[in-house]
């Protein structure tokens, strides 16, 4: 087995915020080796990007952050802002979900791509440039050599989404982290850039970290699936596994709730009821206990282990 | 203009009562129809033509990706917005160009349910105001009547009595949607247009959202125009189905029909590009690939406007504009030349296959 480039262990993040402090992300580990596909699924407020925001060391500074990152064995938990400065971008890289806010609107797309390469590899205006156009290429943008001169709000999202992660792999980074790629564009775009993104993988070996709360883009393209509720992991595996017999009950109800284009006739959805807990505790129980269709006197008194699943009560194998 | 005969001289009461005789004598009118609907900015053809009607009780999703124009129709439907040309009719009755007072009395029987729920309640009213206001605003009930229909409408979308006296920021995403449909059905709409509810929430939440509005439409029995790009959301809910690209309907069909045998090579291309929830099963697909961009609304291709993007397109494609023609069986419509005569569809995934 090789070796992992990125391993979380026992992360967690809290913010204050007044008296209160709330409990983002509680105790979580996990792994990424070269050229895997990792997906952190979840609903909002689940914690998935705060894990990865920790990681490149972008909380704001209400944040406590304990545990550990590392990266290629280098510590990036408590790294200075200047260490980080050289990390990221560089072996670590993230894409966001809205392109248009994180381009510059006044430069254009070749100087932003290539504003990378001079900073972390020192090339020069016009060997950004030329490297520009071959990024842009390798990840389908049609005409590069005329996209570079062009600016942001030229191209369509899918095209920005593209440049972003133009930007992202310039410096040819270990880890890949992408937060919601492509949830702000159309179906069919959505395709193009998912092909893209495993075109990464399988050319540059990429890791890729992508979080998302949409189960079937994680059907696409994930190896490994890691389902996160309340700031904890509930489950993990691969994910045909994973998707053909779900073990924690959130797992399996998330599964039953979503919807199957193309499948869908009258018939009524599955809800979870009840609502995500309050972040404020971290109770030693079960936090998906309170809607649970599983759960008995045990869940609420002591918090379970994640082995596959960090459940009391597992859906056995032959569930669903 | 069809509103000239009424005049402009008619006080608001007399109106009113004109509005809700005709719209007494019209119960077995759509509660919905647009007749060759455009809505041009400037040069921008956001909506060029499209003609679409909202049965009483029944559900019509519409569909498209950014840019196909479905919310300005959506906008339109409920005079957020006026049409460039084309008429809009609500329960029988012309809206088209109505002034804003005479429009006002008629808001009653239309409603728009917004995707984000936290931009469109107000963050200064509690749960009950909102709920109330368009009560108070239409004259229907005030004290203590208001209060009762608050606390009927927030049981019948799935929330507490107590959470009334709350403020939205204090609700979820999913319990804001539910106020907002609370608010939609006070005063006992005809239709009802929904732009994304869904697409903001959770998916949890999203299918308790969805069968809340299933439930609702099933007992109340309100048309609406469901605008959205979710394919697997407007297949649960909707009775027909009308796709948009460009500004254009390019296929219309009740819903099993349109997923079981999709016409047009765009509809084809999108269901085959929303990926299904089950890894075996998305990773052997057969996904249709679409070249290139979304055109310009400001030049959109001659023609078929899907020539440019079709897998499957020929040189007449380039030429002659598609008419959205009925096809045999009298229920589905398509524009595309080619469809056959009798219906048969093109398989625009044997033209690029990529799995």
């Amino acid at each position: 087995m090789t070796e992992s480039v990125l391993k979380v262990t026992d992360l967690s993040v809290s913010f204050r915020s007044g008296e209160r402090t709330v409990h983002a992300v509680d105790g979580i580990s996990y792994e990424v080796r070269p050229g895997e596909v990792l997906a952190v699924v979840g609903e909002s407020g689940c914690g998935k990007s705060v894990t990865s925001m920790a990681a490149m060391g972008l909380l704001p500074p209400t944040a406590t952050v304990t545990g550990s990152v590392q990266l290629g064995g280098r510590e990036l938990v408590g790294a200075s802002e200047k260490e980080l400065a050289r990390v990221r971008g560089k072996d670590l890289a993230m894409i966001f979900q809205e392109p248009m806010t994180s381009l510059n609107p006044v430069l254009t797309v070749g100087r932003q791509v290539g504003e990378v390469l001079r900073r972390h590899q020192g090339l020069s205006r016009r060997q950004a440039t030329e490297r520009a156009v071959e990024l842009l290429d390798l990840v389908g943008i049609p005409a590069p050599r005329r996209r570079v001169g062009e600016y942001p709000h030229q191209l369509s999202g899918g095209m920005r989404q593209r440049v972003m992660i133009a930007i992202a792999v310039a410096c040819d980074p270990s880890v890949l982290i992408a937060d919601e790629p492509t949830t702000a564009l159309d179906v069919t775009v959505q395709a193009g850039i998912l092909d893209v993104l495993r075109s990464l993988r399988e050319r540059l070996g990429t890791a890729i970290v992508l979080i998302t709360h949409d189960l079937g883009v994680v059907a696409d393209i994930a190896d490994r699936v890691m389902v996160m509720y309340a700031g904890r992991v509930v489950e993990h595996g691969e994910v045909h596994e994973l998707y053909a017999k779900p073990r924690h009950p959130y797992t399996n109800g998330l599964l039953g709730a979503v919807l199957k284009p193309g499948a869908e006739g009258k018939r009524r959805l599955p809800e979870i009821p009840g609502l995500v807990p309050s972040l404020e505790a971290q109770p030693d129980a079960c936090t998906f206990a309170p809607r649970c269709p599983r759960a008995t006197e045990k869940c609420g008194t002591a918090r379970p282990r994640l082995d596959r699943a960090a459940c009391w009560h597992p859906h056995e194998v032959e569930a669903r | 203009m069809s509103d000239k005969a009424t005049g402009n001289a008619v006080v608001p009461a007399q109106a009113r009562r004109a509005e809700h005789e005709r719209a007494r004598g019209a119960e077995h009118e759509p509660a919905l129809e647009l007749r060759d609907l455009t809505r041009h900015f400037g040069p921008v053809r956001a909506v060029d033509g499209v003609t679409l009607s909202v049965g009483r009780g029944e559900v019509v999703g519409l569909v498209g990706e950014s840019g196909s124009g479905k919310s300005t129709v959506g906008r339109i439907a409920v005079r957020l917005d006026e049409p460039t040309s084309g008429s809009v009719h609500i329960a029988g009755t012309d809206v088209t160009s109505l002034s804003r007072r005479r429009l006002r009395p008629l808001r009653r029987k239309f409603h728009l349910v917004f995707q984000d729920p936290s931009s469109s309640l107000d963050p200064r009213m509690t749960i009950a105001e909102i709920i109330a206001e368009p009560l108070k605003l239409h004259r229907i009930a005030k004290g203590d009547e208001a209060r009762r229909r608050v606390e009927k409408l927030l049981r019948q979308v799935g929330l507490r009595p107590e959470q009334a006296d709350r403020h939205p920021h204090q609700l979820s995403g999913g319990q804001r949607q539910r106020v907002s449909i609370a608010r939609a059905l006070s005063c006992e709409p005809d239709l009802v247009v929904a732009d994304e509810p869904t697409s903001a929430l959770d998916v949890s939440v999203q299918a308790s959202v969805l069968n809340l509005m299933a439930d609702l439409q099933r007992d109340r029995g309100f048309g609406c125009l469901f605008i959205t790009h979710d394919l697997a959301a407007v297949e649960f809910l909707a009775d027909r189905i009308a796709v948009m690209y460009l500004g254009q309907i390019v296929e219309q069909a009740p819903t099993a029909g349109l997923f079981a045998d999709p016409k047009h090579p765009y509809t084809q291309a999108l269901l085959s590009a929303a990926p299904v929830p089950d890894p075996a099963a998305q990773r052997t697909r057969e996904r249709i690939v679409l070249s290139g961009e979304l055109p310009s609304p400001l030049h959109p291709p001659s023609g078929c406007r899907f020539h440019t993007r079709c897998p499957l397109a020929v040189d007449r494609c380039g030429t002659e504009i598609p008419a959205l023609r009925i096809l045999p069986d009298g229920q589905r419509q398509a524009a595309c030349h080619l469809v056959a005569e009798d219906g048969t569809a093109p398989d625009a995934s044997a033209a690029t296959v990529q799995n």
